[in-house]
């Protein structure tokens, strides 16, 4: 074939109900694969269970970037007030942490905000100028009335005959490789 | 006829703005306007610790320490050893001439804003004489207390005080810390800055200093006559402005040593800083490489202070324990304006005794004690004079129990 120059990108199992989808989702769960989502037209409700999805890790980097700017607001102002520019200003001293309060606020909002967008940009592997799935003529019924499951090569335990055979006992509606 | 003027309030109301003895009065209690009048005569001698310090205190302690533990130090000086500039103003001197007033104009470039906006209240004095009127205070028996505020009939024969009020370098200065660009902020020897290169022009500072001597520059003051003031400046060009002849002889009318401040800019008293530093930098040059660099006392002559004839104002180095103005502060008379606000004011005023001659045919029972301070005594129902007025002085002269009621008795 012409296409065997080209690298495997995934199985891809097409199925006919969301009730299949999600026996399938927990098998492949149950079989301890890492790399492998599912595509529905509509969100289906158990499916987190059914494919083992944890909590999500951005709030880890919404707090990091959070903290920082906190503490980057904090710093800039004692630093600055303190030993950079010292002005007498009132008589007050030239550090507290009330009067600095409304910028570190604000940068802990706004680092925060960054820390979520770009962890959510990081987890998902995002931007990907790329996605081979979507040149793939079936996976185009993912948004009317088809259920899929792609297991990705890049899988540790993928292999292609066992995992073939794996997703061929889930009974779907037809298994198809998509190719890079 | 609208009458262009710049105080038209003429009541203290009973309080301790200018504080006044008559000499018997002040013979038994020299020190009766610190310490018997106004809020902050009954504040505790030893207050408890405060939640901060002024930077002053606080790290001048710190760069001491880290000075003596490393040999240099991070921390900028904050406060100055050799100078802290503070005024004196005698009360009992000053005659309310207003030549302070004029040499202050004239001095720092003040622009003479005319009549019309005097009336909208915009007059641009740093310096001026608040006056004040004063009756033997009659309250009828059994009235109320806040009678004698809504008094409406001119009295017949008033007492006039008058008191110079510019701007007293607050230690604790309110206006800075409302100020959002920083324009105006303390300088290591005490003085008040004005920047007015970062001044917006938000005018918060005016609204918030409690002794009401910042002024605001509303126009181009400087740049235009006085009859184009409202015009737009968008078609300043097209205008009618100075004949350029006239605005080349109002330049020769400036000192040279004080910016002349454009519109949009808030101004101040300043304590003559262009004198105080023409005088530092002339001790720096007669010093030379040794240390010397203290002015001697004496030097530096505000422009008020050289033009009061009377020789009411006294300024220098508070440092220096022998200056006038340290001894002056040291005066028994000597009180803080709205001390009681806790701004550590750099100018004091010495309290005003008056000498009322008895053997005078227009000598009354009710000048036995002067008319503001029967107006204190009256609204605040505190003798000044009296066993309750003393905190923390042990007076061993307590036998005037005459003179305890004799504001009462003059009064009726």
């Amino acid at each position: 074939m012409a296409q065997d120059s080209q690298k495997l990108h995934g199985l891809l199992a097409q199925f006919d109900t969301p009730a299949d989808l999600m026996h399938a989702a927990e098998m492949i769960r149950d079989h301890g694969y890492s790399r492998w989502d599912v595509f529905s037209p509509f969100p289906i409700h158990g499916m987190d269970d059914a494919m083992g999805l944890k909590n999500s890790k951005v709030g880890w980097f919404t707090f990091i970037g959070g903290f920082t700017g906190f503490f980057s607001g904090m710093g800039m102002i004692w630093y600055m007030n303190e030993f950079n520019y010292p002005l007498i200003v009132g008589g007050k001293p030239f550090f507290s942490p009330i009067f600095s309060f409304p910028v570190a606020y604000e940068l802990t909002i706004l680092l925060g905000a960054f820390g979520t967008l770009l962890g959510m940009a990081f987890l998902n592997r995002l931007p990907r100028l790329h996605n081979p799935l979507l040149k793939h003529s079936s996976f185009k019924r993912a948004t009317d009335d088809q259920f899929f499951l792609l297991i990705e090569a890049s899988d540790a335990k993928f292999d292609s005959s066992v995992t073939r055979q794996l997703l061929e006992s889930t009974h779907p509606v037809k298994i198809e490789e998509v190719q890079e | 006829m609208e009458i262009a003027c710049t105080q038209d309030h003429g009541s203290m109301e009973g309080r301790p703005i200018i504080r006044e003895a008559n000499i018997q009065q002040f013979r038994k209690h020299p020190d009766f306007a610190a310490s018997s009048m106004g809020i902050d005569s009954h504040f505790p001698h030893d207050l408890p610790s405060k939640v901060y310090n002024h930077p002053y205190e606080s790290y001048e302690k710190k760069a001491e320490e880290k000075q003596k533990k490393d040999g240099t130090t991070l921390y900028p000086i904050i406060k100055s050893s050799v100078h802290q500039w503070a005024m004196t103003i005698d009360l009992n001197a000053c005659t309310g001439c207003n030549a302070c007033v004029v040499s202050c104009q004239s001095e720092n470039n003040i622009p003479i804003v005319g009549k019309d906006q005097v009336r909208r209240g915009r007059e641009m004095h740093w310096l001026r004489i608040d006056r004040y009127f004063s009756a033997p205070v009659t309250v009828p028996e059994g009235s109320d207390k806040g009678k004698i505020r809504s008094e409406k009939n001119l009295p017949a024969d008033p007492q006039v005080s008058v008191q110079p009020m510019a701007c007293v370098h607050c230690e604790n200065a309110p206006c800075e810390s409302v100020c959002p660009v920083n324009a105006t902020v303390h300088d290591e020897e005490g003085l008040n800055l004005m920047v007015y290169n970062r001044c917006v022009g938000t005018r918060y500072c005016s609204n918030n200093c409690p002794y009401k001597v910042r002024r605001f520059n509303f126009f181009d003051y400087n740049l235009r006559p006085l009859d184009s003031l409202y015009d737009s400046p968008v078609m300043l060009d097209k205008l009618p402005r100075r004949p350029t002849d006239e605005f080349e002889i109002a330049k020769l009318v400036r000192n040279p040593d004080v910016s002349v401040r454009m519109r949009g800019v808030m101004e101040k008293c300043t304590y003559c800083i262009q004198r105080i530093e023409g005088a530092k930098i002339a001790q720096k040059i007669k010093a030379g490489a040794s240390d010397a660099v203290e002015v001697p006392d004496g030097v530096v002559r505000t422009a008020c202070l050289d033009a009061c004839p009377a020789e009411a104002i006294t300024f220098g180095n508070k440092l220096d324990p022998n200056s006038a103005v340290s001894k002056s502060i040291k005066n028994p008379r000597n009180y803080s304006v709205l001390g009681y606000l806790e701004t550590r004011a750099r100018t004091t005023y010495l309290a005003r005794v008056r000498n009322p001659n008895p053997e005078m045919p227009d000598y009354q029972e009710s000048l036995k004690s002067p008319y503001t301070t029967q107006e204190y005594f009256k609204t605040n129902a505190e003798d000044p004079f009296g066993h309750h007025g003393h905190h923390g002085d042990n007076h061993s002269d307590h036998g005037h129990g005459a003179d305890d009621n004799h504001a009462k008795e003059g009064s009726h």
